[in-house]
């Protein structure tokens, strides 16, 4: 009897500093630090023949701390040392998807953190070279932070041919390319993988593209003419007519009008989208309201 | 007609294994660990199977090795210290006799114990991808080939506590020793090829890099053995890369058996 109301009474202590635990919140929790690895020849020698798994466990480590870190404590996490983790856990598994997953996720909008980002997606995309999801990652990363569409449209390019079913990746590549001053360029890509395909829908969007394109090519080539031929670009596509260059400004497959943009680069007002030109439809309609 | 003594003593100690109570509960442990197969790949962002697979691999490497090492330990060392083998060594039994046929016998618990915790394995991944949707196929050929590489290392690892064996005096050495060899074994590849991409120039004294490369050639390199990346990433296995682990194991533990009989047979046992 002794010994059960010994129990009994340790339990309800026992119950008694779980929930003080709980009221008293973060104040007995230990600083939640991100741990420094070893380098990976010595990650690899403790792993004894399991270094894909040491590489999960890492990653999982990686993916906790952030939880608990940011989520639950509302701290700021560690991100160098979390990139630092992440880079040798591909270092022991270069085909570690997750690790490529979450440093995009967690890196691609600290713009100092883009270029040592990019090489680890580069060391991911040597290792996988068959998913897409890596150049699909570079290819972001070029474009909205480091402002290089080239470079973006060539890995989209990558993510295209590896998903080809997927029209929106070769689509965007060419207009990267154009917004690169390479329309060239995105002509005849477009015209090879268009010839590629199989698959009549992706074709039919890439088509409508590719004359947009087209035309926009013919378009630049017309100015480049009559740069040479009168010493100074043209002030309207209409004096390429008016200068037997051209004989009819060539239609926008979206709806949109050729025009010069500021720095007298050719242009189209429907900015190669069907859903902006929609979109801004749409807004005109609403201001005009 | 009547089994070759070897085959007998085999045959006898494979029947002991079974009876250990470690073994028994090492392969409890086990089927706990790869039953958790499901929870521990849930936490995988994108590649939930592969996590599976290299997990499950992973704890049937570990736990096949543990298995090897404590079998060694109980069924050959301390058999050899506690004198309990004089008694078959009484019969007209050569020593030689004696020791291939503990292997034997060793040879056949880890190939049991192999299948088993594979087959249970096998068993964790296809209810990790039954509740899956668009994942890659398992490379079944692949998990097997990672198997037979698994086993091969603990044939190996058996054969080196053997050779231990037969030369210590204490049981425990030769469990210790072994462990020795199994760390420096699965490591040695790694620090040549950082050796050879002229990383650790700067850093690794001149000595410490003639210890490694030595440490390479005599040490079995057990990293030959690995094939669980085929197995978890589904890639083609190079046939060349099999059968040179194969050729090399087979070769590196018929060494080591001549080594611990001829060893075994000058002992003196007073």
């Amino acid at each position: 009897m002794k010994r059960l109301l010994l129990g009994l009474g340790l339990a309800g202590l026992l119950a008694w500093l779980i929930a003080l635990h709980s009221n008293l919140g973060g104040k007995t929790m230990a600083p939640l630090r991100f741990p420094t690895y070893p380098p990976a020849l010595a990650l690899e020698m403790m792993a004894l023949g399991n270094k894909e798994l040491a590489s999960t466990l890492i990653f999982y480590n990686a993916q906790f701390y952030f939880g608990e870190k940011y989520a639950w404590r509302k701290e700021e996490p560690e991100y160098q040392r979390l990139f630092a983790g992440l880079d040798k856990a591909t270092d022991l598994d270069p085909r570690n998807m997750d690790c490529y997953y979450f440093a995009q996720g967690l890196f691609s909008d600290i713009k100092p953190a883009i270029p040592v980002l990019n090489r680890l997606l580069k060391k991911g995309l040597e290792s996988r070279p068959t998913d897409w999801y890596l150049p699909f990652f570079l290819s972001a990363n070029y474009y909205f932070q480091l402002k290089d569409p080239v470079t973006a449209a060539h890995y989209l390019q990558k993510a295209a041919a590896l998903n080809p079913d997927n029209a929106l990746f070769a689509s965007l590549s060419a207009r990267m390319l154009y917004q690169g001053n390479q329309t060239e360029a995105a002509v005849l890509y477009l015209r090879a993988f268009i010839k590629e395909t199989n698959n009549p829908s992706v074709q039919k969007l890439l088509l409508k593209r590719l004359y947009a394109l087209e035309a926009i090519h013919y378009l630049e080539q017309a100015v480049a003419t009559f740069t040479t031929q009168h010493n100074r670009p043209p002030r309207t596509l209409a004096e390429l007519i008016h200068a037997g260059i051209i004989k009819k400004i060539p239609a926008d497959p979206y709806g949109g009008t050729f025009e010069f943009d500021a720095t007298g680069r050719v242009v189209t007002t429907s900015k190669l989208a069907e859903a902006w030109k929609d979109h801004d439809k749409r807004d005109h309609n609403q201001q005009a309201q | 007609m009547a089994l070759h003594p070897t085959f007998m003593i085999g045959y006898y100690t494979f029947k002991g294994g079974l009876r250990d109570r470690l073994v028994q509960s090492l392969l409890l442990t086990g089927l706990f660990f790869l039953l958790s197969t499901l929870v521990f790949s849930s936490f995988s962002m994108r590649q939930p199977l592969e996590v599976a697979i290299n997990y499950s691999l992973a704890t049937v490497q570990i736990l096949t090795i543990l298995v090897t090492l404590f079998l060694g330990l109980n069924l050959l060392s301390r058999e050899i210290e506690s004198r309990a083998g004089y008694l078959v060594m009484g019969q007209p039994i050569s020593r030689t006799v004696y020791l291939l046929g503990k292997f034997c016998g060793l040879c056949l618990l880890s190939l049991l114990v192999v299948s088993f915790l594979g087959l249970c394995a096998a068993g964790g991944l296809l209810l990790v991808k039954l509740g899956l949707k668009d994942t890659p196929a398992i490379a079944w050929g692949n998990f097997f080939v990672a198997h037979i590489g698994i086993w091969m290392i603990s044939l190996l690892l058996g054969a080196v506590t053997l050779l231990f064996t037969a030369l210590a005096t204490s049981a425990v050495l030769p469990f210790l020793m072994t462990i020795g060899v199994w760390f420096i074994g699965q490591s040695t590849q790694a620090v040549k090829n950082y050796l050879e991409a002229g990383l650790g120039e700067q850093q690794m004294p001149r000595f410490l890099n003639w210890l490694v490369t030595g440490s390479f050639y005599c040490f079995p390199n057990l990293s030959l053995f690995d094939f669980k990346t085929y197995a978890i990433y589904g890639l083609a296995l190079p046939p060349l890369a099999v059968g040179y682990a194969m050729a090399y194991g087979t070769i590196y533990t018929m060494i080591l058996l001549v080594l611990a009989t001829t060893l075994f047979q000058h002992r003196d046992m007073t």
